[in-house]
């Protein structure tokens, strides 16, 4: 058996190899709650799928029922919208862009401040955390007047710059997580002469993938969904996100119903999608553990 | 440390910017030769798009010269993005605002952010009570639209028609209905518990209840915004919700959007609602055969609240005036007009547009002629302290919750009269 | 002369960072606080008027009541997240990491209601609440029980949104835990298990110290976040704070007047920008004493 085959072992049984047939009942139990609680999830999902291929009328009056008959139209009206693509590739600019400067920037500042010793250290530590403290919305409008005038208003840019520098959520996770890694590893690299920037980008990173995996998949999703950054500063057709040209059809959800509802799927696939690719590559990149470096 | 200092110096300047802006909030007139050139629009809602790019098409046949673009900034906080929009001096040349319906209007007038069009645009389409709207100190600086935002109470026909309910004559012909349909297990009208909601339910009503105090509100003489007929009309419309005649959970009913819902999906016999919403409910539900009344009063006279809604307006900043006026102009014209209304949907405010919809025709016949001012567009023209709306708009629901009486409401509304 | 070379290092790391953050996240930030000394609308001059927006804050008769639920709610809320929700996502991101049956599925789908946004949580809030079309109410009716009034019932709005917070938000919080959890070395893990240690003893005396770091972080953030928490709220209750005050928080009393009810309001940038500034006070207040404590907390272990 390989280590990591054993490892993986360890965490279904306790300590003698054998589970009692109490703690494998008890198992079962969290087991059977939180798959009825998924249930829920199952639930919305499924309906609003089951809705979305109702015709309008039917919809409307048939709102909990299976549909009478099927059809496609909501989705024919969705995705043939005019400029679908060009909207995804907006999206898709944005949240790639976005996740990775925010990402490497933040790791980079919690590596800062976790692993060397200055004056103000703490100060800087509590000075990431105010972006968290207030919603975006509130500084909504000095954001629209510094894009302006670094002419950047109405261009993708001037999003992923703002989108980049919301750090602080990622800064504070890595700051924690960088504290928990043996310094053994990075003193021995700094003995055969390694420079910190090499340490940091060949042994550091590397041991941090599940944590950079999770961070990043956590930024990824809340810039794909957002519509209110790109509603203020991207008020052009042309730099038009996806989730913003649904959201025209949530918004008006009365009048869009079916629509919306066909709308919600189609924001709902590409990011399932990815999550589901990922998540077993997740495993994967965790179980060699932290020695792997 | 340095750093400090450099984020230090870096707010300062962006506050200076901001104070700077504010300062020359009027630039230089354009330099353009006003036939060419592009400008840009901004509406304040994805449901006026598609018209407005029905109206820059037409504009553009005639003006081909002339780039039009335009933004949609859907979100509550529209007025200040334009605000700050406008102050930095990049904002839109045109632009949606409810004229003096809402304080905004005028503040821009105030401090000369928006062009005088009263010698540059033909208003001759509009009457009087439409240019109110436009109208700040005697001069106009917008182009309304003539389309009538007004309140009505669309009924389901089949419903009506299966149970043998009749469109009520009068006041108390419309009581018994309610009660009637209640009695069956149906819920009457359906109601959201929002202030807006309420409103376009309750102004209606006042109209039926006392067409007389109704008519009066136009001048607004010898009456106050808070006589016994409002706290009359108020306390029935509370009392009806306690009777259940707008359902019995009808207080998780919290947005527009869901209170049609229940009049499309055939739970409410009725919806009491603004015009506006005939075009959501046709989309909704393309099956639903559904009219309008107007609610009567005791000797059978009915009427319409509300006015004809504003446009655009152009702002003195822009760098290419002519041609935004040449816009503005545009839209003034029959033309602009009938797209307009008739892509909307909507209720003509006129006899040269028809109706490009049965049940826009029919909430116009409903009113037989007569128009009523908004209840509470008086509050907010004629409040002492500014604040009357916004006092209405906080506490209104707390009367139908039970968190306030009627007359503690009309108490606090008076006071800022 | 190396510890010369180690200054410069931390600054190369910290500064990109710095820079961005400080222009596009803290400088508008700080412009907004400095206006909560005006009274700017959003047109005309800024004038500056020292604190009478503070003073309104606390000693008008109609908004100072309205403040103060908000601020009770936002307590309460805070003591959710203390008590409850984080607690859950700890035990969850623990059974998931001692990999329960067909705990795949169990992560797969309790993450999954992260990645959608609000607003489509508001619209699945519609269709299983709403009063007349909704589900739930439609359920009970089948199976002859009361129907209910849902988010507009002040005794279950609270309850309602607690609930929507758990299924949406804590597969963050979740994901955290567990990642933490992956990251423990296998060999202390191979070191308990050759002495024969029970899980409890395994959970209570190795999981639960080592992964304390990451439960500082997320009790850090998600404090913060009950402190700042809007986007539900607004979407579930509406912009006046729902039946009877029961939804309304500090930042949907702060949108409300400044961007002002709806399009028809009046707006006032100055008197919001005050409300801001109090609630960073109070937010950076309660971070700092809960920093305090948790950090005794780490060294206690």
């Amino acid at each position: 058996m390989t280590k990591k085959a054993k490892a993986n072992d360890f965490s279904i049984t306790s300590g003698n190899g054998v589970m009692s047939g109490k703690a494998k009942a008890i198992r079962w139990l969290i087991s059977i709650i939180l798959i009825i609680y998924t249930c829920f999830t199952i639930f919305v999902i499924g309906a609003t799928l089951l809705n979305s291929l109702k015709t309008k009328s039917d919809l409307v009056t048939n709102f909990v029922g299976l549909p009478k008959s099927v059809t496609l139209a909501n989705f024919a009206t969705i995705l043939l919208e005019d400029d679908f693509l060009l909207y995804f590739r907006n999206s898709l600019i944005l949240t790639v862009c976005g996740t990775v400067g925010c990402i490497l920037l933040s790791a980079m500042a919690a590596y800062g401040i976790a692993r060397y010793e200055f004056k103000g250290k703490s100060f800087l530590s509590s000075y990431f955390l105010i972006g968290m403290m207030v919603p975006i919305q509130v500084s909504v409008l000095p954001l629209f007047l510094i894009l302006r005038q670094l002419g950047l208003l109405n261009h993708l840019l001037g999003l992923v710059l703002v989108y980049i520098s919301q750090i602080s959520i990622s800064c504070l996770i890595f700051q924690k997580f960088f504290r928990t890694i043996p310094k053994a590893l990075e003193e021995s690299a700094r003995l055969d002469g390694c420079h910190d920037l090499k340490i940091f980008f060949r042994i550091v990173l590397p041991i941090c993938k599940p944590v950079i995996f999770t961070m990043s998949l956590i930024t990824a999703i809340g810039y794909w969904n957002d519509f209110y950054m790109p509603m203020v500063l991207l008020g052009n057709k042309n730099v038009r996100t996806l989730t913003l040209a649904i959201y025209q059809y949530i918004g008006q959800f009365t009048k869009y119903m079916s629509e919306s509802m066909a709308a919600v799927i189609v924001t709902l696939i590409p990011i399932v999608i990815i999550y589901f690719l990922f998540s077993s590559q997740i495993v994967e990149g965790l179980t060699g553990g932290a020695v792997k470096g | 440390m340095k750093k400090r200092v450099l984020a230090a110096l870096l707010v300062g300047a962006m506050v200076t910017g901001l104070l700077a802006g504010c300062g020359s909030s009027s630039g230089d007139e354009g330099s353009s030769d006003g036939t060419s050139g592009s400008i840009t629009v901004w509406y304040h809602d994805y449901s006026f798009e598609d018209s407005l790019v029905e109206v820059i098409d037409a504009f553009n046949e005639e003006y081909p010269d002339i780039e039009v673009n335009y933004e949609i900034r859907a979100d509550g906080d529209y007025y200040s993005l334009l605000s700050t929009a406008i102050q930095s001096g990049d904002g839109p040349d045109l632009f949606w605002t409810n004229g003096t319906a809402t304080v905004n209007m005028p503040d821009y007038v105030e401090n000369g952010a928006l062009v005088d069009l009263t010698d540059d645009v033909d208003f001759s389409l509009f009457d009087e009570d439409t240019m109110a709207l436009s109208e700040v100190d005697g001069r106009y600086y917008s182009v309304p639209w003539l389309t009538l935002d007004t309140r009505t109470v669309y009924y389901n026909k089949d419903m009506f028609e299966e149970h043998g309910w009749e469109v009520p004559k009068t006041f108390s012909e419309f009581e018994d209905l309610l009660a009637e349909i209640k009695g069956e297990g149906i819920t009457p009208i359906s109601m959201a518990l929002e202030s807006w909601s309420l409103l376009f339910g309750f102004e209606p009503l006042l109209a039926g209840y006392d067409p007389e105090y109704s008519a009066k509100l136009q001048d607004y003489t010898d009456i106050t915004a808070t006589d016994q007929p409002v706290r009359d009309c108020m306390q029935l419309m509370v009392d009806w919700a306690d009777a259940g005649y707008f359902g019995d959970n009808w207080q998780g009913v919290i947005d527009n959007a869901s209170q049609i819902l229940a009049f499309t999906s055939g739970n409410a016999a009725m919806n009491i609602a603004g015009s506006w919403d005939a075009a959501t409910i046709s989309s909704n539900n393309p099956d639903l055969n559904y009219g309008a009344f107007a609610i009567p009063s005791e000797d059978g006279t009915c009427g319409l609240v509300g006015t004809a809604s504003n446009g655009l307006s152009v702002s003195s900043a822009s760098d290419n005036v002519e041609a935004a006026v040449t816009f503005a102009n545009f839209c003034a014209t029959q033309e602009a007009q009938t797209i307009w209304v008739q892509s909307q949907g909507a209720v003509p405010a006129t006899d040269t547009i028809e109706a490009s919809t049965e049940i826009a025709q029919e909430i116009a016949d409903s009113g037989q002629g007569n128009q009523y001012r908004s209840w509470q567009n008086v509050l907010s023209s004629y409040s002492s302290t500014g604040n009357a709306s916004t006092v209405w708009g906080d506490d209104f629901t707390k009367i139908f919750t039970g968190e306030m009486t009627v007359d503690e409401l009309c108490d606090e509304i008076q006071n800022e009269m | 002369m190396r510890k010369k070379r180690k200054n410069r290092n931390h600054l190369f790391f910290i500064a990109p960072g710095f820079i961005f953050y400080t222009v596009f996240v803290v400088l508008p930030i700080l412009c907004v606080l400095v206006l909560g000394f005006t009274n700017w609308s959003g047109m005309g001059e800024i004038k500056f008027i020292g604190l009478d927006n503070f003073i309104t804050i606390f000693t008008d008769e109609r908004f100072t009541p309205t403040f103060f639920n908000a601020l009770k709610n936002n307590l309460k809320y805070l003591v959710c997240v203390w008590l409850i929700i984080t607690p859950i996502q700890y035990l969850i991101a623990y059974v998931l990491y001692i990999k329960i049956p067909a705990h795949k599925y169990i992560k797969f789908m309790v993450f999954l209601p992260y990645v959608i946004s609000t607003t489509i949580v508001g619209f699945f809030a519609t269709l299983i609440f709403n009063p007349n079309i909704g589900f739930m109410n439609e359920f009970l009716e089948a199976i002859g029980m009361e129907t209910g009034a849902w988010f507009g019932d002040p005794d279950w709005a609270f309850k309602l949104l607690i609930l929507f917070v758990i299924w949406q938000g804590s597969g963050s919080g979740i994901m955290i835990f567990y990642s933490n959890f992956m990251d423990i070395s296998q060999d202390v893990m191979e070191a308990c298990r050759v002495d024969g240690c029970t899980e409890w003893q395994r959970f209570w005396h190795i999981l639960l110290p080592l992964s304390l770091p990451s439960c500082a972080s997320i009790i850090t953030m998600s404090t913060i976040w009950a402190l700042a928490v809007f986007d539900l709220p607004y979407i579930l209750g509406g912009s006046n704070g729902g039946v009877n005050g029961s939804l309304d928080f500090a930042n949907t009393v702060f949108y409300r007047y400044t961007f002002g009810s709806g399009l028809n309001g009046r707006q006032d940038y100055g008197f919001g920008a005050a409300i801001c500034l109090i609630m960073f006070i109070i937010m950076l207040l309660v971070t700092f004493i809960q920093n305090k404590v948790l950090a005794k907390f780490e060294y206690d272990n």
